[in-house]
């Protein structure tokens, strides 16, 4: 019979697929020359840099940027060998002579040129970051790069990943990106679209050490159980942020080590201060007296980060180190709102202020796993103070939307704090009553010593008057830090040289990181 | 015939235009959101807040300040040059993106559903010469759990048993073909007991029928007439069943791609549709409403070339 | 069946046949009986606040103290679980009845009116059925914000369909039966032979529908929530709940166990109810499955 036989086959077919492939996943990741095979934890749409610039130049290792940071978020120099301001407007980047690309073309001035307008075009933020006009090349090793408005933060943005410099070759001629071709470390070897995953090969012609590694793999693995378990079976090498709760269980397996570190990010609460009760410092102080910072980095994070004392981590130069922050203390929170004038006085269990009850909503996003059961934490501490505080959780885009049109209370996110590694950047675009008419905080203090704060010349100074304002936002409170955000970094024990690096935006790689023989 | 497949046709495409309209209206519900969603999803990270500058620039990029029949008619006309246009994440083609996440659906639908055949349709027969035994009461009920049970809840404990707990198989991700495994067997599951059930019914009124009584009585073999008369019957509405099933998988299976990160259509369009990645999500839903339409027409015919007594395009 | 009912001499006995006879229906009815126990009594039967978190007890094993364990915020999962009844009943019930309502008002409409209406009606069902309703009601949610409201507001615009699809079949034949041309004749007006001739007779098939589609929008609105487009934390939703596991399958796999379980048992009660009601109603269609 037709149908019988037809299905003889088929069952075959798949009984044989099933054994064929059974055994496959288990193989080790590394064999013969040394390769890095890295677990990445966003899913990858696109590989150009001038949008997805933090894989291409953190990850992935192709590309470089002009200008490059220290550990402690100080400037360096980079692809630039040096810079300085000619006029408010103008300023001069000489370039580094001994840089090719993975292409064998000399990186100069006309290149540097091309890929920033090419950038620029491209991915809007770039212009909103660095307020570049025009770029023109000098001679062959000096650019001169020209901004809209005065910007003294023109380095530090350049720093930003998607400014990375790629080769003409990288495009085809309608100007479509073919392969980044960059300055780094590693050269893009090949790139699957369907799933996202990349390999790279060392750069031997690297202008500064050249990796130990022959091979350097990017497998895209948005899901955290499965990058555990990927690292577990041998399959990656090394990855971050598996889920939090099985770090513990991680660090126990024989072969891997898991570090806890932080990198320039932190839990936030946004509050409308345009709008009762938060436009009440006492209500802001209580709230962040009543919310227990410890418990949440402890239970909910699972030890991965650190309760916040202020807007910056401590090790980053201008973090003022002498905040003390708003320790957990429920009771001095219930006094503050009392003065305030909000007590339950129909006993009902909720604070009420001319018989209007305390009911607010706290908005966040899923995208940081983090994020949503810690919003149900400050709830449930919230509840103890007797504030009815109701989460939702929504797409972070929606979040902003909302906010934007002005009906909202309370948004909690996950901010980046030194996406451009500059003082003034983060206050700025927080704080600056100009900048941030979603949450309405409006200091002319602030403002002015902003102000100064980027027009400044003198870094340290710079990093003074940033305190200073640190200060004042500590004593006003117009945002709740809860946490620093922590990154884990879990890999097998015989990855070699890897130091974090917490101006990552995820986790940074360098061409320092080997495989011990 | 040919002239029924013609309407058919015509209604079909019909169909789907009101379909992609549909999608286009909901998308833009939330007036004004689209280029901020853009922005954050495709240029500036999902935790930055947009400039204004930010958002005309791709307002203007997009043309997304047009009325919203403007942009329908900008995009129909084009895409009926056969141009989808361009993903704003992605930045690739939106022919050229669906093209590659296609093989991985179409891969999980064809082995998923040759797997729930393979074992729904020998135990539907099973259960239907043995009927009312213990063989029979067992599948029917191990078909109605599978039935109930929710594809997300049934791949997690497929990945506790199997990936964890056994270290079987992936937990996500398509890199290797036993990654396969999972998707399929959890799709399977709920299809085959669909399957199984109505093969069952069906055999059952096949075999009640009077011609299967008049073969019994020449003295046939039971199993030759099962074999002979029985099946080939009985199979009509399990084509019908089938068909649609296929049809909704080669859509993509939202749930169980997102589980198991598969990088199938299913999971583009839930991106895409978070992203608001308008060019996509229309290239989505044609292609989606389109196999839908077709298989639906295919059973039809297949109908009318299995049951002689169905003939299309002459009734009206 | 005649002849058991003949032999059946006292009331109890005639329970009993019954019983046996629709054994299915029986335990059917038993078992959703159960689930809208579990939902009405919840806040009695609940041995904790199903939403207080205490986050020293977080992802506890199950114990005399919690049975079903704590989940990752310290709530009592049992507790939640029975709220999570609560929750996707009431959700249910309320989308069976408006799509139930206007899918059945729409129907009879497109089936007795016949013509432009008919034919209106009847394009907007098939542009509604043109591609899976889970990718429509994703679309219009993610238009409109994740939330019940939503998914309530989203499913019912995507499950009306069946039901005007089903009565207008129904209304179709009906037209033509002997008992409607006659109350036509007797000068009966378009709205009286509607609601009192044709809609009697449409009822019970609607009914199970309804029965089979409360089932099937358990699963959907859990499948949304699994999304993160449905219920909102810390509100107790079986998909939520399964979804907020997700990162804790490895340790404590009974925080996504228990809520499937719950789900699975639910649609399970609903979907036998309406295939046992189906058969009570029409015996001929007995182990047919509508799709």
């Amino acid at each position: 019979m037709r149908i019988k036989s037809l299905s003889i086959v088929l069952c075959l077919l798949v009984i044989s697929l099933l054994f064929s492939t059974a055994g496959c996943g288990v193989k080790p990741a590394s064999s013969g020359n040394q390769s890095l095979v890295v677990g990445e934890i966003w899913k990858i749409d696109n590989i150009d840099p001038a949008t997805n610039g933090t894989l291409t130049m953190e990850k992935a290792l192709i590309t470089e940027t002009l200008v490059g940071t220290k550990p402690n978020f100080e400037l360096q120099p980079n692809l630039a060998s040096e810079w300085q301001r000619i006029d408010p407007n103008t300023w001069k980047f000489s370039l580094r002579k001994d840089v090719k690309f993975h292409d064998g073309t000399t990186f100069n001035a006309e290149a540097v040129k091309w890929s920033l307008l090419r950038a620029i075009q491209i991915n809007p933020q770039i212009v909103s970051f660095t307020k570049i006009k025009t770029v023109e090349a000098e001679n062959d090793g000096i650019v001169i790069i020209t901004t809209s408005t005065p910007n003294s933060d023109l380095p530090a943005s350049l720093h930003y990943s998607n400014t990375s410099i790629i080769a003409k070759s990288s495009v085809d001629k309608d100007g479509k990106m073919i392969r980044p071709i960059g300055t780094g470390a590693f050269k893009l070897e090949q790139y699957d679209p369907s799933t996202g995953d990349l390999k790279m090969s060392k750069n031997p012609d690297y202008w500064g050490t050249v990796s130990k590694l022959d091979n350097l793999e990017i497998r895209a693995l948005p899901d955290p159980n499965t990058r555990a378990l990927a690292l577990e079976k041998g399959e990656i090498d090394f990855t971050c942020d598996p889920p939090y709760n099985e770090l513990a269980r991680l660090e126990k397996v024989e072969g891997l080590k898991v570090e806890l570190n932080k990198t320039a990010r932190t839990y936030i609460i946004e509050m409308n201060l345009n709008e009762a009760p938060f436009n009440d410092v006492r209500v802001r102080k209580a709230m962040s007296y009543g919310i227990d910072r410890e418990s949440i980095v402890k239970n909910v994070l699972f030890g991965c980060g650190e309760a916040a004392k202020g807007p910056y981590m401590p090790g980053m130069a201008w973090t003022n180190e002498n905040l003390k922050g708003y320790p957990y203390n429920p009771a001095k929170a219930k006094q503050l709102l009392a003065e305030a004038g909000w007590q339950d006085s129909d006993g009902d269990g909720i604070v009420d202020h001319n018989g209007k009850p305390m009911r607010i909503t706290l908005m966040t996003y899923p995208q940081r796993p983090g994020l949503p059961p810690m919003a149900e934490a400050v709830q449930a501490q919230f509840k103890n103070l007797g504030i009815d505080l109701k989460t939702e959780i929504m797409d972070s885009s929606a979040m902003s939307n909302i906010a934007a049109k002005g009906k909202w209370d309370m948004k909690m996110s996950a901010f980046a704090t030194a996406m451009i590694p500059s003082p003034s950047y983060h206050l700025n675009i927080l704080y600056y009553s100009k900048n941030n008419k979603v949450i309405g905080y409006n200091n002319p203090d602030v403002d002015r010593l902003i102000d100064q704060c980027m027009v400044e010349e003198d870094q340290q100074k710079k990093y003074a008057l940033s305190k200073q304002v640190q200060q004042i936002l500590e004593d006003e409170e117009p945002v709740l830090p809860i946490a620093y955000y922590g990154v884990a970094v879990a890999m097998k024990s015989r990855v070699n040289n890897f130091v974090f690096n917490p101006t990552a935006h995820d986790y940074m790689l360098t061409n320092e990181v080997n495989i011990k023989e | 015939m040919g002239r029924f497949i013609c309407k058919r046709l015509a209604a079909t495409i019909l169909v789907i235009v009101a379909a992609s309209m549909l999608t286009f209206g909901i998308l833009h519900l939330t007036p004004g959101s689209t280029p901020a969603t853009i922005l954050k999803y495709a240029f500036i990270g999902l935790e930055e807040i947009p400039t204004d500058a930010e958002i005309t620039e791709i307002t203007t990029r997009f043309k997304l300040s047009d009325p919203l029949y403007q942009q329908y008619y900008r995009w129909i006309k084009q895409a009926l040059r056969g141009d989808l246009g361009d993903s704003y994440v992605y930045r690739l083609p939106v022919a050229e993106l669906i093209g590659l996440r296609f093989p991985a659906t179409a891969l999980l639908a064809v082995l998923s559903v040759t797997l729930s055949l393979l074992i729904s349709i020998p135990l539907g027969i099973l259960c239907a010469v043995k009927r009312n035994t213990f063989f029979d009461h067992f599948n029917r009920l191990l078909a109605l759990f599978a039935v109930a049970m929710p594809s997300f809840w049934l791949a997690y404990l497929l990945i506790i048993v199997f990936s964890l707990g056994f270290n079987l198989f992936p937990v996500a991700g398509f890199r290797s073909l036993s990654s396969l495994v999972l998707p399929c067997v959890t799709l399977a599951a709920g299809m085959g007991a669909v399957t199984l059930r109505i093969m069952r019914s069906s055999m059952l009124e096949v075999m009640g029928q009077d011609y299967i009584l008049t073969a019994r009585s020449k003295g046939l073999y039971e199993r030759s007439v099962i074999a002979k008369h029985a099946l080939k019957n009985a199979f009509l509405p399990v084509v019908t069943v089938v068909g649609l099933q296929f049809g909704h998988m080669l859509g993509g299976s939202v749930i169980v791609e997102t589980v198991f990160s598969w990088p199938g259509i299913g999971k583009l369009l839930i991106d895409s549709i978070f992203a608001k990645d308008i060019p996509v999500v229309q290239g989505c839903i044609l292609l989606i409403a389109g196999t839908y339409a077709l298989v639906n027409l295919l059973v039809d015919l297949s109908y009318a070339l299995m049951d002689p007594r169905i003939r299309y395009g002459r009734e009206s | 069946m005649d002849v058991i009912l003949l032999s059946a001499k006292t009331p109890k006995k005639v329970v009993l046949r019954f019983l046996k006879q629709e054994s299915m229906l029986a335990v059917s009815g038993a078992a959703v009986l159960l689930v809208i126990m579990v939902a009405l009594l919840g806040p009695l039967i609940m041995p904790h606040d199903p939403i207080s978190v205490s986050l020293t007890e977080k992802v506890q094993t199950p114990s005399f103290q919690y049975p079903f364990g704590t989940d990752p915020l310290g709530r009592c999962i049992l507790s939640r679980v029975i709220q999570g009844t609560r929750t996707s009943l009431t959700a249910a019930v309320v989308i069976v009845s408006i799509s139930g309502i206007g899918g059945v008002l729409l129907g009879l409409l497109a089936g007795y009116k016949g013509g432009g209406v008919d034919s209106l009606i009847m394009r907007l069902v098939d542009v509604l059925l043109a591609f899976p309703s889970i990718i429509l009601a994703m679309a219009l949610i993610v238009s409109m914000g994740p939330g019940l409201e939503s998914v309530i507001v989203a499913l019912t615009l995507v499950h009306w369909t069946g039901y005007a699809r089903l009565v207008r079949a129904e209304v179709l034949t009906l037209k033509q039966a002997e008992f409607v041309e006659g109350a036509r004749a007797l000068g009966n007006s378009s709205s009286r032979i509607l609601f009192k001739y044709i809609l009697p007779n449409v009822l019970a098939p609607v009914l199970v529908m309804a029965s089979l589609d409360i089932a099937h929008i358990i699963l959907s609105m859990a499948s949304l929530s699994f999304l993160g487009l449905g219920a909102q934390p810390p509100e107790a939703e079986w998909g939520a709940m399964i979804n907020q596991g997700r990162e804790f399958i490895r340790t404590a796999p009974y925080v996504t166990l228990f809520p499937g379980l719950a789900l699975m048992f639910s649609i399970l009660a609903f979907s036998l109810l309406g295939d046992s009601l189906r058969d009570y109603f029409d015996p001929r269609l007995r182990d047919k499955v509508i799709e």
